[in-house]
């Protein structure tokens, strides 16, 4: 198994990846988002490798004029579920590129302002969590689109949600920030 | 005390405030720092919705300022500039009750419009100073503090917000880039009543 940072090369692999993830409701953007990562710096992604071939992927995008990042979405391969296909692997690579980069805040959202299923999940897959702080920057009610572009964009590009969603904001504590 | 969005006829009152200091964020009162200063406040007075100045009127005299600008991009403020005429830092409450409570009025008023992060730049000379004074400050004790960057003398940061925090004229000493972010517990009734 490796984890690796999607590049050009990946174009074929993503491709049978993307024909053979879990049918969700942005499948259908998987692969603009994957031309996005190749030809623009601002999108990233990592992606677990067997075999030759994915198992999951973890997209991201760098806000660059605040230096945060965005956790876009993970996809798994259909038949694996992400805990137990190296997700706390690549949630932790994830995390060691934006340390290594010194992005010391990221986004991402959970459904309800207190999610106990996204806590329990979010408990297993990040290790070194208690290195983040995490606040709620705003709470959204079912279909509602925020007025801010960054938790518009964290809300993958404003997807309407039937249900109330939590933007997360999670900020890397000061004695763990190695140089600013 | 009163405390209220400063307009246009504030101007000379918010220049002679700050001619008042021997030093503006560290350095000596140049007729390029005043100029600059100048251009700001006149930005800020006009505009009042992305840019305002929060001040604090005393006695029928204005006693402290908060510049204060927001990005509507991202759900964040942050403080150009602050002015008290109280030098005094002994009365453990930052730098006295004008300037608390023009930042106590501007922050509430973000948060309550959710802007609930602020950037500001220091001086590095008064890192320490401000390590001492924000936990008994009551507007800066409602926030986790962190720093940013640090940007070197003579060099001008190279991130988009930090720019905005730096200003536009280059300094001689290092700048401390930092981000306060509201408490998480003082947050929860607050998003409830978000517009």
């Amino acid at each position: 198994m490796i984890i690796k940072l999607l590049d050009e090369h990946d174009t074929v692999m993503i491709g049978d990846f993307i024909t053979n993830a879990k049918p969700t409701e942005q499948i259908l953007n998987a692969d603009k988002i994957f031309e996005k990562i190749i030809s623009n710096n601002n999108y990233g992604g990592f992606a677990v490798i067997e075999d030759g071939k994915i198992i999951n992927v973890l997209f991201f995008r760098i806000i660059r004029s605040i230096k945060a990042a965005v956790l876009d979405i993970i996809w798994i391969r259909d038949g694996y579920s992400f805990i137990d296909s190296y997700g706390p692997e690549i949630y932790d690579q994830f995390l060691e590129y934006l340390e290594t980069n010194q992005i010391w805040n990221y986004y991402t959202f959970s459904e309800k302002r207190n999610s106990e299923k996204f806590e329990k999940v979010f408990s297993r897959l990040v290790k070194n969590r208690k290195n983040y702080d995490c606040y709620i920057d705003e709470v959204l009610p079912p279909n509602y689109f925020s007025k801010h572009y960054l938790h518009f964009w964290t809300l993958m590009n404003g997807t309407l949600r039937p249900y109330q969603t939590a933007i997360r904001h999670y900020v890397l504590k000061q004695e763990y920030r190695q140089s600013v | 005390m009163e405390i209220l969005v400063l307009d246009e006829s504030y101007e000379q009152e918010i220049l002679d405030l700050v001619k008042k200091k021997k030093k503006f964020s560290h350095q000596r009162l140049t007729d390029e720092v005043l100029t600059n200063l100048q251009l700001g406040i006149r930005k800020s007075l006009k505009n009042r919705l992305k840019n305002r100045i929060v001040g604090c009127i005393d006695d029928g005299r204005l006693t402290a300022v908060v510049s204060q600008s927001f990005d509507n991009n991202y759900p964040c403020w942050y403080m150009d500039y602050f002015v008290s005429d109280d030098n005094s830092l002994t009365f453990n409450n930052g730098h006295g009750d004008s300037i608390n409570a023009c930042l106590l009025y501007a922050m509430q008023d973000a948060e309550s419009r959710g802007f609930l992060d602020i950037y500001y730049s220091v001086p590095i000379q008064y890192l320490r100073t401000q390590q001492k004074t924000h936990p008994s400050s009551p507007a800066w004790s409602r926030y986790d503090i962190h720093i940013e960057r640090i940007i070197p003398p003579n060099k001008f940061p190279m991130i988009e917000i930090h720019k905005a925090v730096y200003g536009s004229i280059l300094k001689p000493h290092a700048v401390v880039i930092k981000r306060a972010t509201l408490r998480d517990d003082l947050r929860i009734s607050l998003l409830e009543n978000l517009k």
